[in-house]
């Protein structure tokens, strides 16, 4: 992705940011100078928010040499490393700890270059052994209980 | 209590058993993380919180204060041994003192390095102990007003000092106070911007930011590219006593850094590692040979290491005096005091003196452990970056959901974590430094609560904010820093123009 298209949409996005947060805060009170209400700080928020997104909004658009980055070839191994900690996030409640944390631990072995699949995930079940004996037991953490019950 | 009766008061806290084991936990962490790249000192910080429930305040501080400083030590090991600065500010370290290790002569870099930040440490202690009271006094006089335009004038500065243009930072400000109004406001106890969740109107919380942003967000760089484990130089203990010469080299640019750090430490924004860059600069210029600077000059090693050290305990001014947090790891000592019930501010060391004392007292006895423990114990630290990258790459990640989960059993705060950390990845690809909206975020209810008491004040007839001196001269220094890139353009131009006619 070209660096002026990624600037162009971050600019964008915090504009639009910015204007939601004008738009929620005239919602509330806004009071008097001499008695102001919770409406307005968050209103001159927004206004700088707006403010500086659309200065970067036209830096984006003069800026000369933007430099371009491949954001599919360069976010390929983060993307999965992403997925395997919302993985972790949605299996948590639902199955308990041990299991999210050997997923996590194999997958992000592998993003990070830990070659052989035995290796990987024999790695992983000693890391997660500690982990729930420092976190379980040493440090009293309540992990969300299984259904099934471990 | 005077300076010297404060010291001693604080030795005699610093020395508790307990404290004395929080600090000593606190500086081997510090010193593991600055030796090893992923976490950073923020990140570990917001990890041990939980930890620190069962310690007294003044023991959670102790403890967490260790971190911040003792990563600045443990940050020069590898940037000597290795050329990768374990920690931002040692980035300057990487060029002279890894060139004197490729000479044989790693032992001598390491020894400077770590009495660098010992003197540094020594300087910054002084300097906490004889400027906060001072400082605190003053701040006694301080109304809403004073603390609005501290808050601002510490904003506009960041928004100068950091790599970003000043579009991206004043963005990242909006975007770290935008993130602060969510939930209760202080005055009224209106809830804002909750939609619904209850969770929520207890406002966002500043640990799961601050990991997200400095923890997750450096493992979705570190994931762009396959590890690799490096062999460091190896380094032994008899190698390490420098020469006469290298003696005699080293003291000068030592005080100097020791000095120049600690008042840009007073600073808000990154400083520790402008105080790198600026010594190594004022070396290089002072230095008889300055054609040796990048080649192994061993003054490139003493003033840098100096002045991140400095930088590292004049940020704890700020703070220990106003209540006020000027750089992400006081953002994170912030939290902790607030979650022990400390009240922050210039009566901290009228109600809480164990507290400030005792912290300030803890460096130095912190600064000596350090000394014991990069110098003598060196090698156990060396042996660390034998480990395994990709082991260690995904430990911290597990650390990072396990830690943020730990503090308060909510998996609202991990979301929060993910998301942020997703969030500041992109973000540093733009250019944007999500560093600034941590700060800001930590800045926002101060800034809100004092810019709200100060209307109630002057009635609504804000010019008679402006018209406070103190408050004036803050505005006006932060608009001047604001503006001094313009001011310097417009002046050189002028001279040019003079030199035409």
């Amino acid at each position: 992705m070209n660096q002026r298209t990624a600037g162009l949409a971050a600019a964008v996005l915090f504009l639009v940011i910015g204007g939601g947060q004008i738009y929620f805060s005239l919602a509330l009170p806004r009071g008097t100078l001499a008695e102001p209400g919770p409406g307005v700080f968050p209103l001159l928020v927004g206004a700088l928010m707006s403010a500086a997104s659309i200065a970067c909004l036209v830096l984006a658009i003069v800026e000369r040499n933007p430099v371009g980055f491949d954001l599919l070839t360069d976010a390929a191994r983060p993307a999965v490393l992403v997925a395997a900690l919302a993985a972790f996030l949605l299996l948590l409640p639902r199955v308990g700890f041990i299991l999210p944390s050997l997923l996590l631990q194999v997958v992000t072995l592998q993003v990070f270059g830990m070659l052989g699949v035995w290796r990987r995930l024999a790695v992983a079940a000693i890391t997660t052994a500690a982990a729930v004996l420092l976190f379980q037991t040493l440090l009293g953490v309540q992990f969300p209980t299984p259904s099934w019950g471990f | 209590m005077n300076a010297i009766d404060g010291i001693l008061f604080g030795f005699s806290v610093a020395f508790e058993w307990r404290n004395l084991a929080a600090c000593f936990i606190g500086v081997l962490i510090g010193t593991v993380v600055g030796v090893l790249p992923g976490i950073g000192p923020v990140g570990a910080m917001a990890l041990l919180l939980p930890a620190t429930y069962a310690l007294t305040p003044a023991g959670a501080l102790i403890m967490l204060a260790g971190i911040y400083y003792g990563s600045m030590y443990g940050g020069s090991t590898t940037a000597i041994l290795l050329k990768v600065p374990g920690e931002v500010s040692s980035v300057v370290t990487t060029l002279d003192g890894y060139e004197m290790a490729r000479r044989g002569r790693a032992g001598p870099a390491l020894f400077v390095a770590a009495i660098g930040s010992f003197a540094a440490g020594t300087v910054g202690v002084v300097g906490l102990a004889f400027v906060g009271p001072l400082l605190s006094k003053a701040a006694l006089t301080f109304g809403p007003p004073e603390y609005f335009a501290l808050c601002l004038m510490g904003l506009m500065i960041l928004s100068r000092l950091t790599d970003s243009s000043l579009s991206r930072a004043v963005v990242m400000v909006a975007a770290g106070l935008a993130l602060s109004t969510i939930g209760m406001e202080p005055m009224s106890g209106t809830s804002r911007f909750t939609f619904g969740f209850l969770k929520m109107s207890q406002g966002i919380d500043l640990v799961p930011i601050a990991m997200g942003m400095f923890g997750v967000a450096e493992l979705l760089a570190m994931a762009e590219q396959k590890l690799k484990t490096e062999a460091p130089i190896s380094v032994r203990v008899r190698e390490l006593l420098p020469t006469k010469e290298d003696w005699q080299r080293s003291w000068p640019p030592i005080t100097r850094g020791s000095v120049m750090g600690f008042l840009f430490g007073l600073v808000p924004g990154p400083t520790a590692m402008i105080a790198t860059f600026a010594s190594y600069a004022l070396e290089r210029k002072l230095s008889k040979h300055p054609d040796q600077f990048g080649k192994g000059a061993i003054e490139g090693v003493a003033g840098p290491e100096a002045a991140n050290n400095g930088a590292a305990q004049g940020a704890f001014i700020p703070l220990l005096t106003l209540g006020i947090p000027f750089a992400p790891a006081s953002a994170m000592l912030l939290t902790a005091l607030l979650i022990h019930g400390v009240q922050t501010g210039p009566l901290m060391m009228v109600n809480n003196p164990e507290v400030f004392w005792g912290v300030v007292s803890s460096m130095y006895v912190g600064n000596f452990m350090l000394l014991v423990l990069n110098l003598p114990l060196i090698g156990v630290f060396v042996s660390l970056l034998r480990l395994p990258m990709h082991l260690i790459a995904s430990i911290v990640a597990l650390l990072c959901l396990v830690g943020t989960y730990a503090i308060s059993n909510s998996m609202l705060d991990i979301w929060v974590l993910l998301i942020s950390g997703v969030a500041a990845y992109l973000l540093r690809k733009l250019r944007f430094e999500p560093a600034i909206l941590v700060l800001a975020l930590a800045l926002g209810p101060i800034l809100e609560r004092s810019f709200l008491q100060s209307l109630y004040l002057v009635q609504g007839e804000w010019m008679e904010i402006l018209q406070r001196p103190i408050t004036a001269g803050m505005l006006v220094t932060g608009i001047v820093v604001l503006a001094s890139p313009t001011l310097l353009r417009l002046g050189r131009r002028g001279v040019a123009s003079m030199r035409k006619v």
